[in-house]
């Protein structure tokens, strides 16, 4: 674990975890989170969003990774902030997920097409405060914010 | 983590799987394969009981969307029974609770079905 100062100068703690881009390695991310997120005064449910949101991230790499070698990492990057938890999912060499998440997309699915990439990027919506999807050179990343509902801005 | 599947057919052409675990990227082909294969032999009501889940993603939610299309197309249903609490409530917020009917129990879901 590492610590940096943010931009208030508060601490914020580091958790990192690097996991093999394999379907059978998502759970140990997802473990990983019940622990991290436990830190911050999640409810249950928050921390039970937060273990889905960030399972879909995965998903999302594993997915893509799929039709291409396995040999690739994925890293699960936790800044634990006084009143927030921002988890960043990224995964190189890897092209950006595709991010439509619309209702049409979610009901024109076949037995043997899932469509679960467009439901993980709704789930993930849906679940956390802010995602954030980045593309960048060395391939994209997911940034999910989550902010204990005791600290959550007033909407 | 592998899936513990059940299955039942109290009634011809009904099917009742019961599944154990938790349904995800790694698990769901499992799920899928067995539904799929109480389709091919001729189920057209098809219950998936939930009560021991305790996580479903996105690969869980998919796979049952696609079994109620397959299903649907020969005229036939797949109801979800007895979901816990988390599940229910990934059901509703992705809308899926109106796509799906919900019991609380097989006798329920087969006593609906029979009245309509």
């Amino acid at each position: 674990m590492n610590k940096e100062a943010d931009s208030n100068s508060s601490t914020v703690d580091i958790v990192s975890l690097s996991i093999p881009c394999k379907a059978q390695y998502v759970s140990i991310a997802r473990l990983a989170m019940l622990g991290v997120a436990s830190r911050l005064p999640f409810s249950f449910d928050e921390v039970e969003d937060l273990r889905l949101a960030v399972g879909e991230a995965c998903t999302q790499a594993v997915e893509q990774a799929s039709s291409k070698s396995s040999d690739k990492n994925i890293s699960i990057t936790c800044r634990l902030a006084e009143s927030s938890l921002e988890t960043i999912v990224s995964c190189e060499g890897l092209p950006m997920p595709i991010q439509s998440t619309s209702s049409d997309s979610e009901m024109s699915v076949g037995m043997g097409d899932y469509a679960g990439e467009n439901l993980g990027m709704l789930l993930m919506e849906i679940l956390v405060d802010q995602v954030e999807f980045k593309e960048n050179q060395k391939g994209y990343e997911i940034r999910l914010t989550k902010r204990p509902a005791l600290n959550a801005a007033p909407t | 983590m592998n899936l513990t599947i059940s299955k039942q057919q109290p009634y011809e052409g009904c099917s009742v799987i019961e599944v154990e675990g938790e349904i995800d990227i790694y698990s769901s082909n499992q799920l899928k394969t067995t539904i799929l294969e109480e389709i091919e032999s001729g189920a057209k009501r098809v219950a998936v009981v939930l009560s021991n889940v305790d996580y479903m993603d996105s690969t869980g939610l998919g796979l049952l969307i696609g079994a109620y299309k397959s299903l649907r197309e020969k005229r036939g249903s797949l109801v979800v029974v007895s979901p816990s609490p988390r599940i229910v409530r990934i059901f509703e917020v992705t809308g899926m609770n109106k796509i799906f009917d919900i019991f609380p129990s097989v006798d329920d879901a087969f006593a609906s079905e029979e009245s309509v």
